[in-house]
């Protein structure tokens, strides 16, 4: 009797001693998965709608089908519906009319900021509801295409897209 | 001592699937920066990830919608509009998420969302506008 008890504590002990490892292993597994799948989270999104391309072609076809004669040059009106960004590879930034100025990707914010009609400026050109449409060149980089993306909405514009080239569906090849 | 155990392994299996579920969906890839006020948190709506994989010199290597590859030609293209299309009709208030490199050339990225136009006009879909969540990282983080 005495003896089957001593050594159910000794099974017992040797047990006990070997789970230690392993639970030092599986927490440091679940430190490292912890520390790897962080990185994810941190990624952020810049919803943005885009046009309908056809609908674009469309719209196209149509106004110069049934377009009038052009009225005479009267300065006093604002043609454009949109303003247009070419930015090209190397930051620089054309703002189309009514605005007109060269600029680089540093400044783009401010500028924008300047035209966007509010309270911090009341004498600004645009509406935070009028179109901005930005238009990379074919090279210009990613990074640069979001950051006058990014710099349009920044300045407190809320209706800003990438320009849209009507096209067939699956046409989009690059280059 | 037990439950310890099969609690600390269930972590183990919970994080090792959670970290190939990410793997497949997020590209290796440096997103571009943006700053903190214009981007958003990315919300648990149910999504796609289209990740435009970089190549050589500004070019795309082809595009990756969930685990399928797609390559940067017109067929691939289309093959990947179809597949955009089969999941908007299965899920239509699905979002769309495009991630590329900071180095891609906005030529390659283009045709990323063109794609998901063109898949919602073929989805069949009533909705004048399709909508994509650009990936961004926040401006003064260490990068991706």
């Amino acid at each position: 009797m005495a003896e089957r008890r001593r050594r159910r504590s000794v099974v017992g002990t040797v047990l006990r001693g070997s789970m230690t490892p392993m639970i030092d292993v599986t927490f440091l597994l679940l430190v490292f998965f912890l520390s790897t799948t962080r990185w994810a989270r941190e990624e952020r999104v810049i919803a943005m709608d885009l046009a309908r391309r056809e609908a674009v072609a469309d719209a196209a076809r149509d106004q110069a089908a049934a377009q009038p004669p052009p009225p005479p040059e009267d300065p006093f009106v604002l043609r454009d519906e949109s303003l247009r960004l070419a930015v090209r590879a190397d930051g620089s930034v054309d703002a189309g009319t009514p605005m007109n100025r060269r600029l680089s990707l540093p400044d783009l914010r401010a500028a924008l900021a300047a035209e966007c009609r509010g309270v911090a400026h009341p004498t600004g050109m645009f509406e935070p509801s009028f179109p901005i449409v930005i238009a990379p060149t074919d090279d210009a980089p990613w990074e640069v295409a979001v950051s006058a993306l990014d710099a349009a909405t920044a300045a407190g514009f809320r209706n800003v897209g990438f320009e849209r080239l009507p096209g067939r569906p699956g046409s989009g090849a690059a280059r | 001592m037990t439950p310890l155990i099969d609690l600390a392994f269930l972590l183990i299996v919970f994080f090792v699937l959670v970290s190939q579920v990410s793997k497949a969906e997020h590209a290796d890839l440096t997103l571009p920066k943006a700053a903190l006020e214009s981007s958003g948190r990315p919300g648990d709506a149910k999504r796609v990830v289209v990740n435009v994989l970089p190549g050589r010199d500004g070019a795309a290597a082809g595009y990756r919608l969930g685990r399928k590859e797609f390559a940067a030609g017109t067929e691939g293209l289309r093959a990947l509009v179809a597949a955009l299309a089969q999941a908007m009709k299965g899920e239509p208030g699905i979002e769309v998420n495009v991630r590329a490199d900071r180095a891609t050339a906005y030529a390659w990225v283009r045709p990323a969302m063109d794609a998901v136009s063109d898949a919602l006009a073929e989805s069949g879909i009533d909705r004048t506008r399709a909508r994509v969540r650009l990936m961004v990282m926040p401006e003064g983080s260490s990068g991706g």
